[in-house]
């Protein structure tokens, strides 16, 4: 990065590989990458993944919406997003975020089956829960 | 995937019956994925290991272990 400290993707790579080891750090090379390309909503969820694992759950939330005000109409954006409270332990806001995706995309059966497997999940989170239950198996159904 | 994911849904709801034919439609799918051929080294071992209830995603093979596990203790 020395050598060439503009690479965003060599920098998002070396966030990546921080995530465990030191998280702080990680997040600080996600921002110069948004920093350096602000208009990239990508990055921004790249982001905002790494202030989730870094506890900054607000933060991230920012920058997901940032991220959404960029391209709202992009179903992949909804989807990384919901992928990224997935990672982080939060079912109930990828939820929303696979919805969304679903609902700009409604032929996706990978939407689909990204949205049935989370109303799986929370069908047994907490207790049983009969509506995430028949939620998540007619979306599972709808799946070939 | 997403049969075995529904079939892993009736797993986890003790739908025991629709989970079998879940990974049994799964299986029909995919009959050359890696998870189907651990499906068939599971059939064809010399015994059923009893499983506990799978995670969301288990393998296949695992998965339809665990079913016919269960049917087993049931039965007996």
């Amino acid at each position: 990065m020395e050598l060439d400290p503009e690479n965003a993707d060599l920098r998002l790579r070396y966030g990546q590989f921080l995530v465990p080891v030191d998280r702080r750090e990680a997040v600080e090379q996600h921002l110069a990458v948004v920093e350096m390309f602000p208009g990239v909503p990508e990055y921004r969820i790249k982001l905002g993944a790494a202030l989730m694992l870094a506890g900054a759950g607000e933060a991230a939330d920012e920058e997901f919406e940032r991220a959404i005000y960029l391209d709202p109409l992009s179903a992949v954006l909804r989807s990384d997003i919901g992928g990224a409270n997935l990672a982080a332990g939060r079912p109930e806001r990828a939820l929303v975020h696979y919805e969304n995706a679903l609902e700009l995309d409604p032929n996706s059966q990978l939407y689909a089956f990204n949205l049935g497997t989370v109303h799986a999940q929370l069908s047994t989170q907490d207790g049983r829960d009969e509506e995430h239950f028949e939620e998540a198996e007619a979306l599972l159904q709808s799946v070939e | 995937m997403a049969r075995i994911a529904l079939g892993d849904l009736y797993l986890e709801w003790d739908r025991l019956e629709d989970a079998a034919v879940a990974y049994e439609r799964a299986l029909e799918l995919n009959p050359d994925s890696e998870q189907a051929k651990g499906a068939d080294r599971g059939r064809g071992g010399a015994g059923v290991c009893s499983y506990s209830l799978l995670q969301p995603g288990a393998l296949l093979g695992e998965a339809i272990e665990s079913v016919l596990s269960k049917f087993t203790e049931a039965s007996n």
